[in-house]
C-alpha cells in the first residue's frame, strides 16, 4: 500500500466531527428533556460507537464503505 | 510540525501524563460509582421508600416539623432544610451552633406529607462516602481538593499535547488503524491514538468541569463577600435578632419573588449562606437547566419580608452546570451509562498510557517516529 502524507485537515476531520458530536451531546442533555435526552446519549456515545466498531471489526472503518479518508 | 517542535509537544505529553496518572486512575475508578450515586443509595437503603399516605391528608407545616426536630436535639440549632428534588422530603440539619462545620452537623429527613421522620442516611460513613471523600479531597480537605484541580490542569495539557503529537503519528495512517499484525507495542499505540482521539472532547470536559469544581470553596467565599455582602448591607448596623420568624412565611415570601420557582435550600440566620437577620432561601427553576441553578432569595427572618433577591453572577452560575457536566447524572440512566463507559475507556487510555512508557525502548523519538512512518509504508 502506497501511504501518502496527509493534511491535518484530512487527520483531524472525524475527530473534529466527533468531538463536535460529543459536546452537541452533552449540551442537549442540558437543556433537554425526554426525547432531547435519548438524542443526546446517542450523541454522547458517538466515540463509544466509533471505539466498538473499529475495535472489534477486523478490517478498518473506511474498508466497511465509510469514506474516512 | 518541525522535529523540535514535536520533541517538545511529545516531553510535555509524556512528562504531564506520567505526573498525573495515578491520580487520574484514581479519580476515574471512584467516579464510577459516583456516576450511579442516586441508584446506589437506593440499593444500599440510603433513600428508603415512603409510605402511602391517604389523599386529602393535612400536611404539617415546616415550622411545626422544625420544631419536632428541635425537640429531639433541644441543645442545637436550625443550620438548612434541603428539599428532595423528587420527592416530598425535606432534610432538617442541625448543629451546636448556626455556624457549626458541616463535620458536626446531624440530618434528619422527614416526609413533608406526615412529618413523619425518616431514618438518616449514614453520616461520614459508608462505600458512597468514601468513594466521594477521594474522588473530591482525598480525605485532605481544601487542599486535597485543589491539588486534584492541579492535576486536572495537567490532565487538560496531556490532552492537548497528545491531540499535537497524533497529527504525526497518523500522517501515513487513516483514521482508526489498528496494526493487529505488528507488535503488541505498535497495536497498543494504535489503541491508544484511537481511544484518545476519539474521546478527546469528552475527557476535555471532564477535565474542564473537574477543575472548576474543585474551586467550589473558593468561588463559595467570593459569592459570600461580594454578592450576598451587597444584599445584607442595609443590616450591617442592625441590631441582633430576637426570634427567628417562621420559615413557611419565609418560604411564601420568596416564592412571591421569583414566580414559577420551587424553594431548594433555606439558609438559617447566621449560616455561611446566610446573614445574622435573613432566611436565604434559594430558589430553583422547573425546566431542565434552570432546576440546576439557584437564587438567593433574602427574608428578613423578624418580619418575614422578602428583602432582595438577584440571580447568581456567572461563574457561580457556571459552577452549578459544571457539576452534572462532570457527572454525567442530567440525562437519564442512558447517559449514566455511556458515562461510564467513557470513564472505562478513560482508564483504559491511562494503563495504555503506562504500557507505551514502560515498554519504550532507549532511541530517540524522532528515530521512533521515523520507524512508525516505515511500518506504516509497509504495512
Amino acid at each position: 500500500m502506497k501511504a501518502q502524507s496527509r493534511t491535518a485537515w484530512i487527520i483531524f476531520r472525524w475527530p473534529l466531527l466527533l468531538g463536535g458530536l460529543n459536546i452537541a451531546g452533552l449540551l442537549l442533555g442540558l437543556v433537554g428533556n425526554g426525547m432531547t435526552d435519548v438524542i443526546a446519549c446517542l450523541l454522547v456515545s458517538s466515540p463509544l460507537l466509533v471505539v466498538a466498531g473499529r475495535y472489534a471489526g477486523k478490517r478498518g472503518i473506511a474498508d466497511i464503505g465509510i469514506p474516512l479518508s | 510540525m518541525g522535529q523540535r517542535a514535536f520533541r517538545r509537544w511529545y516531553l510535555v505529553h509524556k512528562w504531564t501524563s506520567l505526573v498525573c496518572t495515578a491520580f487520574l486512575f484514581m479519580l476515574c475508578v471512584t467516579g464510577l460509582p459516583l456516576i450511579f450515586h442516586a441508584e446506589l443509595d437506593q440499593t444500599l437503603g440510603h433513600t428508603p421508600p415512603l409510605a402511602t399516605v391517604a389523599p386529602g391528608m393535612p400536611r404539617p407545616t415546616l415550622d411545626a416539623i422544625v420544631a419536632r426536630v428541635l425537640a429531639n436535639r433541644p441543645n442545637e440549632e436550625v443550620q438548612f432544610v434541603e428539599f428532595d428534588a423528587d420527592r416530598p422530603v425535606a432534610t432538617i440539619i442541625t448543629g451546636s451552633s448556626a455556624s457549626a462545620p458541616e463535620s458536626e452537623a446531624h440530618l434528619q429527613p422527614v416526609d413533608l406529607r406526615t412529618g413523619r421522620f425518616i431514618a438518616p442516611p449514614p453520616r461520614r460513613a459508608g462505600f458512597m462516602f468514601w468513594m466521594e471523600e477521594a474522588h473530591k479531597r482525598m480525605f485532605l480537605g481544601l487542599g486535597g481538593t485543589l491539588f486534584l484541580g492541579a492535576m486536572g490542569l495537567l490532565f487538560l495539557a496531556a490532552i492537548v499535547s497528545g491531540i499535537v503529537v497524533y497529527a504525526p503519528f497518523m500522517r501515513k495512517l487513516p483514521f482508526g488503524t489498528v496494526r493487529r499484525s505488528r507488535s503488541m507495542r505498535l497495536r497498543w499505540l494504535d489503541l491508544h491514538n484511537l481511544f484518545g482521539i476519539t474521546t478527546a472532547a469528552w475527557l476535555t470536559v471532564i477535565g474542564l468541569t473537574g477543575v472548576f469544581n474543585t474551586l467550589d470553596q473558593p468561588l463559595a467565599d467570593w459569592w459570600r463577600s461580594t454578592q450576598l455582602s451587597a444584599m445584607t448591607a442595609p443590616y450591617r448596623d442592625a441590631p441582633p435578632l430576637r426570634r427567628v420568624g417562621s420559615v413557611d412565611i419565609a418560604i411564601e415570601a420568596a416564592r412571591r419573588g421569583s414566580p414559577g420557582m420551587k424553594p431548594l435550600i433555606v439558609a438559617w440566620p447566621g449560616t455561611f449562606f446566610s446573614s445574622p437577620h435573613h432566611f436565604n432561601v434559594f430558589m430553583t427553576g422547573d425546566t431542565p437547566l434552570t432546576s440546576k441553578l439557584l437564587r438567593p432569595s433574602l427574608v428578613d427572618a423578624a418580619t418575614g419580608q422578602l428583602t432582595d433577591t438577584r440571580d447568581m453572577p456567572l461563574l457561580i452560575r457556571a459552577l452549578f452546570l459544571s457539576r452534572p457536566l462532570h457527572f454525567g447524572d442530567y440525562g437519564g440512566l442512558g447517559l449514566k451509562i455511556v458515562w461510564a463507559l467513557l470513564d472505562l475507556v478513560a482508564i483504559v487510555i491511562l494503563g495504555s498510557g503506562i504500557y507505551l512508557w514502560l515498554g519504550r525502548k532507549p532511541v530517540p523519538i524522532e528515530i521512533r517516529q521515523a520507524a512508525l512512518a516505515t511500518e506504516a509504508v509497509s504495512r
